[in-house]
């Protein structure tokens, strides 16, 4: 096998989202018949490069070469039709058809117009044999587990001859030894040829199967090594975030004496595993994690969103139970979604309606609002976070979205809370707007103890007193600040790296 | 610098004519019928009926409104009426009831009806269009098994109250409708509940992070329309002076249409109660002045299914552009 043959070059490829640099003009190769990791940091820039790649978003600059031939993809289709296929973390399936007529899904074989089934199951028991995937192709696909689904995935672009594919997180969701399976698999894909791009959060697996492997952050390739030349400790400094913005936060010397709340090996569906932490009065501690480490669900979990299968919360000493957010909202304790359109704001409706939402029982009286104390409340909090709007009737959708989060943490203040949890607080918004977020966080922690799940090594490092690094639902460690300042050692624990997992080779 | 003043004006009207649109449209269809028939539409005796043809439409409409608020539907009204009017009317005549304890009973039983059907949808979490329609159906055999097909006539003097007395010129079941729709449109505008349906019907998981309790509200709005049918079935029974088991049946479509067309006219494609009863006058303009134009009752429907569909049309065009 000829490994210098090159199947993808990326040159100078660069993309923005609303002015915010997202890929600053990226260089990658990946060569014909190699499993090439791509490795990084939430947010480093991963999934907006395979997009670019497979033609779901378009690059702003740059040049993209596929076997020598300059290719710019407006869509998926496009893409698969030139042999470039992805295998994304949402599975797209028709879960009502059987494996077969998904894997023909928008080419069915006819029959003077009608269906040919027969026809379909035949070819498509042919086809999975030929790759070697063991499913039923008569199979419905909602029988199907999570891994048989993304075998089906495979097969499907298998089917259309695709020669580089793109796996997207393929080992998150599957169990221990269907991973083992599946690693098997992409080795077997490059014996016949084909070129894998892997991205991963794993680190064992990228040394188990790779060959390559390139380490992306802030957007800008770090480096590309060949994997016998790398280390799993050079892989993971080069992959924290080791930003020069200076935050310019002062932190106050803290004493940390009373315990507000306790949780004892939380456990939920999947994500959470065994999870626990305590929280001091006046703390701000931070939640650091990679894509699917739980943190979000954990917290869920404990506020009575989701439901929790074991373990134990104890608040201000005493052992609860919340059913609902309503009552979690009620005692005190308050989530600040990461969502801010799905679950933060009702867009249509105006800024002072939705900041008060959450309080309109203070200020009403037999079931009417009190239209005036209302008015003044919601004016307080706009001066009080400067949130820039010309009226506060205007709809919330009208605002930018460092305004937008501004009325998000409005919603939660001028009303009793003991304890907020803040969840990627600075998501989307630019520099001077987070720097402001940060200094609301502060002020808030003088009266109430603060929660933050934040995926940027930097922003937990300058805010927090303590940081828990979560892994794979678990909480791995608790860091104090003479620890978390170097950012490595959370990424090592955040990575699964426990102490002799990440020895030097 | 001219140019700029026109396209401002310009993109000034437009958003007016989205604003207002369907009230401009009213206006027009007023207009229209008032050059057409001057001596007969204008009058004040047929404004008052036109207000009185509308009075079971628009209290329909507005219960619907809150239903249609938080992004639901209530597919039972129409049979609901019908039934209820049926358990009024043998509430009197059956079991002897005075009026006002019939009046009570049967608006409680609206708003029983109503609990159920926000209930399945709430909590058993059934798909709104086919829990109501299915329990529309449920009412509706209930009801034809009970009355056998038959109307329950002898309703007693003191019933015309709802639908059939005059106080002047003025029909009394007038202000039974202003006062529902009052009620409806303080609720809306002025309590918790209303800043709720409000929430639950532009982003329901926000809502429910806000510490909303989105199904105790979603039930609260399906009772509200159970109650808007329960006064919507006296009204009607009262009106004809007998209970027939399909007398309201009919009226669902009508009110659908009227939260629809209204829904463009204030805010913007929300359901609002002005806007449900501005819509409740462009149908009951219609059916009056097309037939003081003589127009046949069996074309009249082809004339309102028109109109319907240009009012709607006219503002969502003018929406759509804005984006």
């Amino acid at each position: 096998m000829d490994k210098q043959e090159i199947a993808v070059k990326m040159s100078d490829v660069s993309k923005h989202f609303n002015g915010i640099c997202a890929l600053n003009k990226v260089n990658l190769e990946i060569h014909k018949g190699t499993i090439h990791a791509l490795l990084g940091e939430n947010g480093a820039g991963k999934s907006t490069l395979m997009k670019i790649l497979c033609g779901l978003i378009s690059k702003d600059t740059g040049k993209i070469e596929l076997f020598d031939k300059e290719v710019e993809f407006k869509s998926i289709i496009e893409a698969l039709e030139n042999k470039m296929a992805i295998v994304p973390q949402e599975l797209a399936l028709v879960e009502y058809f059987s494996v077969a007529e998904n894997i023909y899904l928008g080419k069915e074989k006819t029959k003077r117009g009608f269906m040919d089934m027969n026809r379909m199951t035949r070819d498509a028991e042919a086809l999975l044999s030929e790759l070697k995937i063991n499913l039923d192709p008569k199979a419905i696909v909602s029988d199907l587990s999570v891994s048989q689904k993304q075998m089906l995935v495979i097969a499907r672009v298998l089917s259309e001859d695709a020669e580089v594919i793109i796996m997207d997180e393929p080992t998150a969701r599957l169990g221990v030894y269907e991973i083992k399976d599946f690693l098997e698999y992409m080795k077997y894909l490059r014996e016949i040829g084909k070129t894998i791009i892997f991205i991963t959060h794993k680190l064992d697996e990228v040394f188990e199967i790779c060959d390559e492997v390139t380490v992306l952050r802030d957007g800008n390739v770090v480096s590309s090594h060949k994997i016998e030349e790398v280390t799993q400790n050079q892989i993971i400094k080069e992959m924290v975030n080791r930003s020069s913005e200076s935050l310019d936060i002062e932190k106050a010397q803290k004493e940390l004496k009373e315990i507000v709340l306790e949780v004892n090996n939380i456990s939920c569906d999947q994500m959470v595993h065994d999870a626990s932490f305590e929280l001091y009065k006046g703390e701000i501690l931070g939640f650091y994690g990679l894509v699917g480490s739980g943190r979000t669900e954990m917290i869920r979990a404990i506020l009575g969103i989701d439901k929790k299968n074991s373990g134990s919360v104890k608040y201000k000493d005493e052992l609860v139970e919340f059913k609902n957010i309503r009552e979690s909202m009620d005692s005190g304790l308050v989530l600040i979604p990461e969502e801010r359109r799905q679950q933060g704001l009702v867009m249509n409706l105006p800024i002072h309606q939705n900041s008060s939402l959450t309080k309109l029982k203070y200020f009403s009286k037999y079931g009417f609002v009190n239209q005036s104390k209302e008015k003044s409340s919601v004016e307080k909090l706009k001066n009080d976070l400067r949130i820039n709007c010309s009226n506060i009737y205007n709809p919330a959708g009208s605002l930018s979205g460092g305004n937008q989060q501004k009325v998000v943490l409005s919603k939660f203040l001028d009303m009793p809370v003991d304890i907020y949890i803040f969840d990627e607080p600075t998501r989307g918004i630019d520099v001077g707007a987070k720097k402001e977020i940060y200094k609301l966080i502060q002020k808030i922690s003088e009266n109430a103890s603060i929660i933050i799940i934040s995926s940027e090594i930097p922003e937990i490092q300058s805010i927090c007193d303590r940081i828990v690094v979560m892994n794979e639902g678990k909480t791995v460690k608790s860091l104090g600040p003479e620890e978390f300042m170097d950012a490595e050692i959370i990424m090592k624990y955040s990575i699964g790296g426990k102490h002799g997992k990440t020895a030097e080779n | 610098m001219e140019k700029q003043q026109k396209i401002d004006n310009n993109i000034q009207i437009s958003k007016l004519a989205a604003k207002y649109g369907t009230l401009v449209f009213l206006v027009i269809l007023f207009i229209v019928f008032s050059i057409l028939r001057p001596k007969t539409f204008l009058s004040m005796g047929n404004i008052l009926t036109i207000l009185r043809q509308i009075v079971i439409l628009s209290i329909l409409g507005a219960g619907l409104t809150v239903v249609m608020i938080t992004n639901r539907i209530d597919l039972t009204i129409g049979y609901t009426t019908s039934f209820l009017g049926v358990v009024a009317a043998a509430l009197m005549v059956h079991f002897g009831l005075p009026v006002w304890l019939a009046a009570i009973i049967t608006i409680l039983v609206g708003a029983l009806l109503g609990s159920l059907s926000g209930f399945s949808v709430a909590i058993l979490g059934i798909p709104d269009f086919i829990a109501t329609l299915s329990l529309g159906f449920l009412i509706s055999g209930f009801n034809q098994a009970y009355t056998k097909g038959h109307p329950i006539s002898g309703l007693p003097e003191g019933f015309k109250i709802f639908g059939a007395k005059f106080i002047g010129r003025i029909p009394t079941s007038l202000f039974f409708m202003i006062v529902f729709l009052a009620i409806i449109y303080i609720l809306l505008n002025y309590t918790r509940f209303g800043r709720y349906v409000y929430a639950i019907g532009g982003n329901e998981e926000a809502a429910m992070m806000s510490g909303v309790n989105v199904n105790k509200n979603i039930i609260k709005a399906y009772i509200i329309s159970g109650i808007g049918a329960g006064l919507a079935a006296l009204i009607l029974a009262s009106k004809l002076g007998t209970a027939h088991p399909s007398a309201g049946d009919s009226y669902l479509m009508e009110a659908l249409a009227t939260v629809y067309v209204g829904g463009t006219a204030f805010k913007s494609g929300e359901p609002n109660i002005a806007g449900t009863f501005v819509g409740a006058l462009i149908i009951g303009i219609l059916s009056n002045g097309l037939t003081l134009c003589n127009v046949q009752y069996y074309n009249q429907d082809i004339a309102k299914g028109l109109v319907i569909f240009l009012a709607v049309t006219i503002t969502s065009i003018q929406r759509k552009r804005k984006k």
